[in-house]
């Protein structure tokens, strides 16, 4: 989830999981990967996109990931709640993608079906959904990126299925953290308009006179009253300068306008309505001086009308075809490093590719410190992908294994790199021989 | 393109002397005393309709580049292009007109700012009216808090704030010369708002937003601590406007009862100690029933000043049927119906210098919770009703008055 974290006023808490507003490079230390990975974009309709927020809002991702799929989502009153099916409306996930990266995993510099650098933005939000949460320090050991980081950055589906999870937290911060959308409707999370307070959290649960607000009344948008943000056609007679609305303005408006890519619309318009604010019932609670944490008056009825995602569920077969059946192989077990110790190292070359289909993200740990590699992770992209003619579009990617040589011990040894697919758990051990190399005389003429 | 370029181009030619304002202020004064409450007819011409007149300057969205136009508000269609403006994607520019009329500053995301956000750093710009001499004033500004100029046009004030974990953030106050020097006029830990330089210039009024609701400040230029002066509200005000003489606010206030907005005037008294100390204090006579007018009004938008500097022009909605700006007079505290739309509900922007034309944004629906698909018009003196674009992404940037483009 992007941005921020939180606050309001002057009781302000923070947002679980989310980031501080600090600008960090994409490149700098600051967030999980040094350099940010490669992945794969897909085609320009978002098709694949599409049915892999259909498959997260139902859950059918990774449902046996803890990490990766949503537990429960709560319902019901402050003081009686439960929980209900993991379900959340797939057309506010969709919209949400729009907002936060257009719906896109690669940096804007990556064609569509090609290959290149994940997006990752200045606050160290990766990919489609803008994960923030846990993406801003690596997190895996030796202080490198963890396997869900690296998933996270690379493919695309685990990126939404993360999103999707970040976003049923803000729907269970309820209520003891957040207030409850849904008083009439005993926060039913299959009415999408009860999740106004989860979006608005998704950027940032952030109050009126906050630096950036993401209250509706909040003085810092321009214009009262607004027409609705639209995320279709410039001439559409609604707005589209997102400067002017509050985060789950933007989103709601998008489920209701969704945008158009080669003269499709990508989703269905989900008509959603917002908090009458011209009604005590909603107005009350959004007050000023209910702005403040625990938020325990801000609770609001539904606003209405209320409506119900109609997103079907998905069949298990488009899990299949979203997530395809990835094999991994790598190009050598054994390779050679010669080294002038103190001077240079002669790296070796490994090819890693994905013998089956879709997509195959993948992690490169050494077993010494001193071991280096050119990309610790990646993907490599099945036959069945598309790429473009002319893209960058390296469905094999070769990673170079090499030694620093101030850092590596004195002798010949042997130590071990191991790649790993993160969407298959396959892992590959690639034995490395460090030679070292002394010079004599004439140069080019070495005995080992 | 120069200013002559773009009157070469803008329809009708332009006049010179400025002869204009007495004309058609007459003309609207003669609208706003003969009109009562509820009454629907036209205001009729009193001027000659072949005058020259001033120009609307707007800027029009793009997802990737605004431009602003200037345009013949008895001719929309007729307009020339002044600047254009490249910034980040999705985040157009929030700019203001210099009171002469001669620049435009503005906020804008650069478009080199690959991963926008509303809370990314702005650059402060500023360009002459055509286009030229655009240089950067200031970095690290607020996108969303438009600059406002001083009354001399030699300076601006905008806002500059950062995030502070488990708190509101940090706010400053900036004052900007024309030579870039930045001064901070205020720091504090709850929102500001610059609303205007006083009309000598030596102050600046803002508003301060916290959990107490919205209070009045003003800090002054040449140095010194802020002092809050009144307190506007308990819960969210906005849409602060000075008088055109600098001793009322016109302003925005939530209902007690929590059903919409209503507009409300604080006399300000012409100087620090003689400031009203509450919202429902002494107000300019006649202005003063809009702060005491039953809770069964309709909602209310953007109360502006009428160039006379005595009559309020605002939004509101009515009870049934399309709901036109309202004129509030000063002098009897009655509210007078201006040009009615089709349909919807009218919230005015603008009002040209000589008050002869009014710039609304035009709602086709029929509340602020449902206001529907808006555009920008211009409405005359004679009542009609000119459409700006087809676009709803435009904002009103201000009026070119005739006489001073003439001059140019």
């Amino acid at each position: 989830m992007k941005r921020l974290l939180v606050l309001g006023m002057v009781l302000v808490m923070w947002c679980a999981g989310a980031s501080s507003n600090a600008a960090v490079s994409a490149q700098g230390s600051g967030c999980a990967f040094a350099t940010a990975p490669t992945t794969y974009e897909a085609s320009e309709d978002r098709r694949l996109y599409l049915d892999a927020i259909d498959l997260a809002a139902y859950n059918m991702l990774f449902p046996a990931d803890n990490f990766f799929s949503v537990e429960h989502v709560e319902t019901g009153l402050r003081n009686s709640r439960g929980t209900t099916q993991p379900l959340m409306p797939a057309t506010l996930l969709k919209a949400i993608a729009w907002i936060e990266s257009a719906m896109v995993q690669a940096s804007y510099s990556v064609p569509y079906e090609a290959i290149g650098p994940a997006l990752v933005s200045f606050d160290c939000g990766h990919g489609i959904m803008q994960v923030t949460s846990g993406m801003t320090t690596p997190l895996g050991e030796n202080g490198r990126e963890s396997p869900e980081q690296a998933l996270v950055a690379t493919h695309f589906a685990y990126n939404v299925a993360r999103g999707a999870v970040i976003l049923a937290d803000k729907w269970n911060a309820a209520p003891e953290n957040r207030p409850i959308a849904g008083t009439d409707t005993a926060g039913d999370p299959s009415i999408a308009e009860n999740w106004y307070f989860a979006v608005w959290s998704y950027n940032g649960f952030t109050g009126p006179g906050a630096n950036r607000s993401n209250h509706p009344l909040d003085p810092i948008y321009g214009s009262w009253p607004r027409t609705p943000y639209s995320c279709g056609p410039a001439d559409d007679g609604l707005g589209h300068n997102r400067g002017n609305y509050p985060y789950q303005e933007l989103v709601f408006g998008c489920a209701s306008h969704p945008p158009r890519v080669k003269g499709q619309t990508l989703w269905n318009p989900l008509p959603l309505s917002l908090p009458n604010l011209n009604d005590p019932l909603w107005k009350g609670p959004l007050s000023l001086s209910n702005f403040s944490f625990p938020y325990t008056k801000m609770d609001i009825p539904t606003p209405r009308p209320f409506h119900r995602d109609p997103t079907a569920r998905p069949s298990t077969n488009l899990r299949t075809k979203v997530l395809g059946q990835p094999f991994l192989g790598v190009s050598a077990l054994q390779v050679r490093i010669a080294i002038e110790p103190e001077r240079t190292a002669t790296p070796a070359r490994v090819t890693i590719r994905n013998n089956g289909s879709g997509v195959l993200a993948w992690r490169a740990v050494a077993s010494e410190p001193w071991l280096t590699i050119s990309e610790p992770a990646g993907v490599a992209v099945g036959a069945d992908m598309p790429c473009a003619v002319g893209s960058p579009c390296e469905r094999s990617p070769t990673i170079e294994i090499s030694v620093d040589p101030k850092r590596a011990p004195p002798g010949t040894h042997k130590s071990m790199v191991t790649v790993e697919s993160l969407t298959t758990g396959q892992k590959q051990d690639i034995v490395v021989s460090m030679v070292v190399v002394v010079r004599i005389g004439v140069p080019g003429v070495a005995r080992n | 393109m120069t200013v002559l370029q773009i009157l070469a181009v803008a329809i009708r030619p332009l006049a010179v002397g400025g002869v204009l304002a007495g004309g058609f202020l007459g003309l609207w004064q003669f609208a706003l005393g003969g009109l009562g409450e509820g009454d629907r007819q036209e205001p009729a011409l009193a001027a000659d309709p072949q005058s020259e007149g001033p120009l609307i300057i707007y800027a029009q969205f793009g997802p990737q580049r605004d431009t602003i136009w200037a345009a013949d508000p008895d001719d929309p269609d007729n307009r020339s292009s002044l600047v254009s403006v490249d910034h980040a994607e999705g985040y157009g520019i929030f700019a203001a007109l210099s009171p002469d009329g001669a620049r435009i500053a503005y906020t804008v995301l650069p478009p080199s700012e690959r991963y926008p956000s509303a809370d990314a750093p702005a650059e402060l710009w500023i360009t002459d009216i055509d286009g030229e001499n655009a240089r950067l004033l200031a970095s690290g500004v607020d996108l969303l808090i438009a600059p406002v100029w001083s009354a001399d046009g030699n300076s601006l004030a905008v806002r500059r704030s950062t995030s502070v974990e488990n708190a509101a953030g940090t706010f400053e106050l900036l004052h900007v010369d024309m030579a870039g020097r930045v001064s901070t006029l205020l720091t504090a830990s709850a929102g500001l708002f610059p609303i205007g330089f006083s009309p000598d210039g030596a102050g600046l009024y803002y508003a301060q937003v916290s959990i107490q609701g919205t209070d009045l400040g003003r800090v002054p230029i040449a140095g010194g601590e802020g002092t809050l002066i009144a307190h506007l509200s308990d819960d969210i005000s906005r849409d602060w406007h000075l008088s055109p003489d600098g001793t009322s606010l016109a302003y925005l206030a939530i209902r007690d009862d929590g059903t919409g907005f209503s507009a409300r005037v604080l006399e300000l008294g012409g100087g620090l100690s003689g400031m009203a100390d509450d919202s429902g204090g002494p107000s300019v006579e006649g202005l003063a029933a809009l702060n005491d007018r039953d809770a069964d009004a309709g909602d209310e938008f953007n109360p502006i000043w009428h160039p006379n500097g005595r009559n309020l022009t605002m939004g509101r909605i009515e009870r049934a049927g399309p709901s036109p700006a309202v004129n509030l007079g000063a002098a009897d505290g009655k509210l007078r119906a201006l040009a009615a739309p089709a349909g919807g509900f009218d919230v005015p922007l603008s009002w040209s210098a000589d008050g002869g034309y009014l710039a609304v944004r035009s709602f086709e629906g029929s509340s602020a919770m449902d206001p529907g698909p808006s555009y920008l018009f211009v409405v005359d003196s004679q009542g009609s009703r000119r459409q700006l674009s087809s676009s709803s992404d435009l904002t009103v940037i201000g009026w070119l008055p005739a006489g001073t483009v003439g001059g140019q």
